[in-house]
């Protein structure tokens, strides 16, 4: 065979592999470009008016729940979130925020009057910039944090019942032994890997 | 149709194809109003995918997600950060995923060059089948008949044929 031909039949082929290792693949999955990095530190106004800062609450394990009164999901993973919030919630290493996407204040709190959950806050998101900066493309989606503040897992959609047992849970207790130094302290080095700056408000973060 | 006719046909289907051209090239170009921003603005959402509709990319696409990136590449433009950062940036936060364009390094140059390798592989191979049919068709006809023989043997039995099926009616 001449070297034209060779190299014919090689492309032929490396195509062909290439669309067969893709052609089974969901196009709309988009795989989480961002797990196991440091998480996107944000802070925002809550829907109670206060103001959070995730930076506030490193060493902690970290539950981001982006939602919205406008998406159906979301009702469907709210009584699990609340049980979440009942089982976990008063544990000091544990934290719950939600990130209430684009939405309508009003009607977010009244969402929360009627169905609960105003345990924990709630950061205003009406641009989307925390969701983009978490590299995220509907509601419901859930992160985990752990205590580095890196992204352990992320949910996209409503959240199921396994996901305590499977991945909340594990992620509590595995690193409970591993946090000697005194992790609520605020000299404590901050996110392993490199800190992000950021620009106040939620708004876009600054770039790296 | 007269000579004059097919000469209007003619023009008339010039300038279709001119203005069908030429009015691709305007939806690119620059509009008179657009400031330097909004040319950066386009410039960097064409080469980003919406993460909502797959095969737009964000300047295109009139998706809630599209319009805050947009949004949000304008106030990066604004605040002087640069396109390569912008786009590293949405790759940074949703993977190579974003590119409406896979990056040229790696295992992606198979996907830029295998076509163009293919396609010259291709008309390669059809022009040389074609050279080999002309030179075969040129040395010999295409059924060898060198006495008539099978000429009026075929002839014979048209008639045949013919005067049988007269005969049926």
């Amino acid at each position: 065979m001449k070297p034209w031909q060779v190299l014919t039949a090689l492309a032929l082929v490396g195509l062909i592999a290439l669309f067969a290792s893709g052609i089974g693949r969901d196009p709309r999955y988009i795989p989480p470009a961002l797990l196991g990095q440091p998480a996107p530190l944000f802070e925002g106004t809550t829907l109670k008016g206060e103001t959070f800062r995730l930076k506030d609450h490193r060493g902690k394990v970290v539950f981001v729940n982006f939602w919205a009164t406008w998406c159906q999901g979301c009702k469907e993973e709210h009584p699990l979130l609340l049980e979440i919030a009942r089982r976990f919630g008063s544990r000091p290493d544990f934290l719950m925020v939600g990130i209430d996407y684009k939405d309508d204040p009003e009607q977010a709190r009244a969402y929360l009057r009627r169905y609960g959950g105003d345990t924990y806050p709630h950061v205003m998101d009406p641009q989307g910039r925390i969701a983009i900066d978490y590299g995220q493309y509907g509601v419901p989606e859930t992160y985990l944090l752990d205590r580095e503040g890196r992204i352990v897992h992320k949910v996209t959609g409503p959240l199921r019942p396994e996901f305590v047992e499977r991945v909340l849970i594990p992620v509590l207790e595995s690193q409970q032994r591993s946090q000697s130094p005194s992790p609520s302290s605020p000299s404590s080095p901050p996110v392993k890997g490199g800190e992000r700056p950021l620009s106040p408000g939620g708004k876009g973060q600054g770039l790296p | 149709m007269g000579e004059a006719d097919r000469m209007k046909t003619l023009v008339a289907a010039c300038l279709l194809g001119i203005s069908l051209i030429t009015g691709f090239t305007f939806s690119d170009a620059a509009t008179v109003e657009e400031t330097a921003a909004d040319q950066r603005v386009r410039a960097i959402a064409k080469q980003l995918r919406c993460a909502v509709c797959q095969n737009e990319s964000i300047y295109d696409s009139n998706a809630d997600l599209a319009v805050q990136m947009r949004a949000l590449i304008r106030e990066k433009v604004e605040a002087g950060v640069s396109d390569e950062e912008i786009v590293a940036y949405f790759v940074s936060r949703y993977g190579d995923y974003i590119l409406m364009e896979p990056r040229k390094e790696g295992v992606n140059w198979l996907l830029w060059l295998a076509p163009l390798w293919l396609l010259a592989a291709g008309i390669l191979l059809v022009l040389g089948l074609v050279k080999r049919w002309r030179r075969e068709g040129a040395a010999s006809p295409a059924v060898p008949d060198p006495d008539g023989h099978l000429h009026r043997k075929l002839e014979e039995e048209l008639r045949r044929s013919r005067s049988g099926r007269e005969g049926d009616v």
